[in-house]
């Protein structure tokens, strides 16, 4: 099963050997974004699945659209 | 109703997350768990043709399911939520982050509808029947250990080819 983690801690990644992340700019509480903000929603959770096609060891960054 | 020591516990935590992050973050990265090996996985299909689920760690469940314990070192069990559930079906129950927002829209902290409409748009091969909401706000992180491998035996009989994880 391939797993794909976001995070607001990008060192969380490296420390505890997490296959892949996406680190988001997002408050804490708020991973996905802002309420009501469902646009948000869908790029994060797209995003997530795009990773997820990716090898184990990659960690990158949301950049807000 | 929660014990006044845990009311105060969980308003000083949430309002240092909010005006110090950084110093939250890094308090939170330093309770982590540190591992050697990192697990080898590869999706041997297109996203297209896969089957997706969520887990989260932020506390939610069914608003008729059990809450989740928090007057303890933490609770270690898992929820199970189907797939068809609404948003107004369900809740969050943390410590340690602000769950009346998540309450206000629980997408926030788990995006199910915006996973289900990815599907209906057809970028996704298909929705798991159900998904996981576990506790996050524990003292000792060795216990997930065991709720990880159930929720990973429940995950595989499901035959789930992605699993999203969001925080609180």
């Amino acid at each position: 099963m391939t797993t794909v983690m976001l995070t607001q801690i990008p060192e969380i990644g490296k420390k505890l050997q997490i296959p892949r992340t996406l680190h988001v700019p997002f408050r804490i509480g708020r991973p996905c974004g802002e309420p009501f903000d469902m646009e948000t929603r869908e790029h994060v959770v797209k995003k997530m699945l795009a990773l997820a096609s990716t090898p184990s060891g990659t960690h990158a960054t949301y950049v807000t659209e | 109703m929660l014990k006044a020591r845990y009311v105060i516990q969980s308003k000083v935590i949430r309002w240092f997350s909010t005006y110090f992050p950084q110093a939250y973050k890094k308090y939170s990265l330093k309770a982590a768990l540190e591992k050697s090996e990192r697990p080898e996985s590869a999706l041997a299909k297109s996203i297209k043709e896969a089957k997706v689920a969520l887990l989260t760690s932020s506390g939610v469940h069914l608003r008729s399911d059990q809450p989740f314990e928090m007057e303890s070192d933490g609770d270690y069990t898992y929820r199970t939520i189907p797939s068809g559930t609404s948003d107004e079906a369900l809740t969050a129950t943390h410590l340690y982050y602000d769950t009346d927002t998540a309450k206000k829209d629980i997408s926030i902290v788990f995006p199910l509808q915006a996973l289900k409409a990815i599907h209906q748009a057809g970028e996704v091969g298909e929705v798991s029947d159900s998904h996981i909401g576990v506790y996050g706000g524990t003292i000792k992180p060795e216990p997930h250990e065991q709720t990880a491998k159930e929720v990973a035996q429940i995950l595989k009989e499901r035959e789930v080819d992605v699993l999203l994880l969001t925080p609180g």
